[in-house]
This record gives structure tokens, sequence and C-alpha cells, in this order.
């Protein structure tokens, strides 16, 4: 988070971050060069071109199913978080290490070609009608056309320009990208290898992605259908007791519209703000609260709890909500109040008292 | 508001979380085996051949 503008602003942590994958990706490119010329069957040998080709395609692929995993393990053990931290720098690593693999496949295969070498790659195969023999290279150049435009864009200048639900939503490209990645391994290279060692890395890397991103979309399917469930004729919402949220911590409560709130307890206070931070709408609600601010677990983002305005110079602000207590039982009005609106927050009775009736029959 | 990212997480990955490995599994069950390396029919030498 900075107040003037820094094209990267680089903190110990990121250039550690860095230079740890920079050097996993040349340990990996070495030993992949060094076991499989060891490995390969001396009467046909491999060129070296096509080893190098194939050696960085297959660290692009592990590098793309590693970024793809990031998210859903923070969210299930926070002890990943730190891996979130600097995801774009994964990403766009794993774009270069991607186009070193499509340039050492067009100088190989294209370099002597009679036509033009992208002519030659999008018209040597058509045979679109089939699946084994299948131009597989088509899926790849969509998947390194979809990292391009995602390597581009993920500057904190397109963020701002394009607003965090836009960006998002243009980022989720990565899952169309990562399902290209999948065929044009499985329809390319896994089609014409011999060894089974490739296929079934290749298969735990693609059911590990899969089966993490499947729970988290169950999960997020449950907790809206919460949202529904919790509303009041009264249009409030049951949030909780007031012990379900640690000191300094939060709960995070989906209301009906689809949205999410949440609500931080500190010094015998409570205060509700929407749960996704303006920088990249990370969980505000997962984070909590340093220096009196509410401090998002991705990068840092600090809000007021009471305003949902960052600390000056910082201009971020996000949507505040009221609540109330009944009891023990904190209720939540569901209607966001605009961006860095003040709400006084609850003062916490110094006993709670017995849960609400509502509570007791929401739980049962 | 629906934030329309995690809508689009949601709906991709209960059809893909399904799909990828499925279609993954089928492409490697098509893959086309190794040619067998012996002939189909054993040829041996005629009887009393000098071979």
């Amino acid at each position: 988070m900075a107040a003037a503008y820094k094209p990267v602003i680089w903190v110990r942590s990121k250039l550690v971050y860095d230079l740890a994958l920079l050097a996993g990706i040349f340990l990996y490119i070495f030993l992949y060069l060094q076991v499989a010329t060891a490995y390969q069957d001396i009467t046909n040998p491999i060129d070296g071109l096509i080893l190098r080709m194939r050696a960085f395609g297959s660290c692009a692929f592990i590098l793309l199913s590693m970024i793809l995993c990031i998210g859903p393990l923070a969210r299930l053990d926070r002890r990943f978080l730190p891996l979130l931290y600097n995801r774009r720098h994964f990403g766009v690593i794993t774009f270069m290490v991607a186009v070193v693999h499509a340039s050492y496949v067009m100088s190989w295969y294209f370099a002597f070609s009679p036509v033009d070498s992208y002519v030659a790659l999008l018209s040597i195969n058509t045979d679109y009608g089939q699946v084994l023999g299948f131009p597989f290279e088509v899926f790849g150049i969509l998947a390194l056309l979809i990292l391009a435009i995602l390597a581009t864009t993920s500057h904190d200048f397109w963020l701002s320009f394009l607003t965090a639900p836009v960006w998002k939503a243009l980022h989720m490209l990565l899952y169309v990208a990562y399902v290209f990645v999948v065929l044009h391994v499985a329809l390319g290279p896994l089609q014409s290898d011999k060894s089974a060692l490739f296929i079934v890395v290749v298969g735990a890397l693609v059911l590990t992605v899969s089966a993490l991103h499947f729970w988290t979309a169950r999960r997020e399917g449950k907790i809206e259908a919460i949202g529904l469930a919790l509303k009041r004729a009264d249009g409030m919402v049951i949030a909780g007791r007031i012990s379900d949220i640690k000191e300094e911590r939060a709960i995070i409560v989906p209301v009906p519209d689809g949205e999410r709130v949440a609500i931080f307890r500190y010094g015998g206070k409570l205060s509700a703000i929407l749960n996704a931070c303006q920088h990249q709408n990370g969980p505000l609600g997962e984070g909590r609260i340093i220096d009196g601010c509410v401090t998002c677990p991705w990068h840092g983002y600090q809000y007021d709890p009471a305003t949902g305005r960052s600390p000056p110079p910082f201009t971020e602000k996000v949507n505040t909500f009221n609540l109330k207590l009944e009891g023990d039982t904190i209720l939540l009005d569901p209607t966001p109040n605009p961006p860095g609106t003040r709400v006084e927050p609850v003062i916490i009775p110094s006993e709670s008292a017995e849960p609400s009736a509502d509570l007791k029959e929401a739980r049962a | 508001m629906k934030r329309p990212a995690r809508t689009f997480h949601r709906r991709f990955w209960l059809v893909a979380g399904l799909a990828l490995p499925l279609v993954f599994l089928g492409l490697m069950a098509m893959k086309q085996t190794k040619p067998v390396e012996t002939p189909a029919v054993q040829l041996e030498a005629p009887d009393g051949s000098s071979l």
C-alpha cells in the first residue's frame, strides 16, 4: 500500500519470494535436462532443443497448477497466505517460462518452413475432427494468449483503472487457460510419451487443482444458502453471538443479496464493514485489527472499522453496516451504507446475556 | 450485489472440477498403445534346414 505512485513496491518479502521462485525454476530446468539426458534411448537420442522445449513446457504447467492451488489452500490453512501475497509475480514469471517454451517450439519445428513459421504453425495440421492427432498446438496458443493478457494487466495500474470487480472477473480467465493447457498436454506430448511417469504427474496435478477448487465452489454455495436462512421478518440478519468473535478478529456473515459482511470485535466494541477489500477484493474478515485498523490478509490494506475509510493519506473506502444487539445476539442490517460512512460502534455490555430466541431457532 | 467473479468461480469449478479429471482420464484411456514388437505369426525355419 503506497500513497504515491511507484511502479513496483519492492519490499524484502517480495524479493525473497521472487528469488526463491526463480531458484526453484532454475533447479527444475537443470535437473530435468540432467535426468532426461541420462534416461533417453541412446539409439534414438533427443535433440537438445526438444529437451529444453519440454523442460520449459513442463515447468510452466507445474507453475500454473501451483498458482491455482494457492487460493483454495490459503482458505484452508492461513499458513499458505504468504504464498498469496505475491501471486501476481508468480503469474508473470509463469508466463515468461511459457514464452520460452513457445520460442523453442517455433525455432525447432518451424525454423526451416517454406512459409511463414506462424502460418505453418496454424496450417500444418487442421484435422480438428479427430481426437488422436488433434492439432493440440491450438490449445497452447490460446492459453499463451490468455496468459499474455493476464500478465500485461497484472500491474496495480490496471487494477485501479479497471476497478477490482472488473479486474478480478478478467483474471478469472486463468481457469479457462488452465483447461486449455491440460488439453494441450493431454492431446499432445502425453499421447506420444511412452513413460507412465508423466501421465501420473500431470494427472495428480489436474486432480489436485480440480478437487481444491470444487471444494471451494461447494463451500461458497453453502455460505450463500446460510445467508438466506438467517434473515428475519424485520429484515435484520442474525449474525451470531458476541462470544463467536475473538478479540481483534471478525466473523463473516453472508447477507441475502450475495454480499458478505465482516463484523469485527475490538476494545469492547463491534463494527461491521464490507468483507471485500478495495484493492483486490481480498476477504477483510479473514484479517485482523492492527494498530486500530482492519488489515486485509492479502496485501495489508487498512481500514478504520467505524468509517470503512483507509487512514490518511490513503483514499480507499468500503461500505459500512448498522448493527444492534439483542442480548448476546448480534443483528445486522444488510442494507449497506455508502462507502466511508461513519457508523457508531456498538458497545458490548460487560456481561453477555442469553442468546435470543431467534438465534436459538436459526441454529436449531 | 453479487460479485460476478465469485459466481463465475463457483459455477465454473462445480462443472470443471468434475469434468476436467474425467476428460483427462478419457484422453489417456484413448491413448494409442505401443505397437506389438513380435510378429503376429511366428516364422520358423523348416525342419531339416541348415539354418
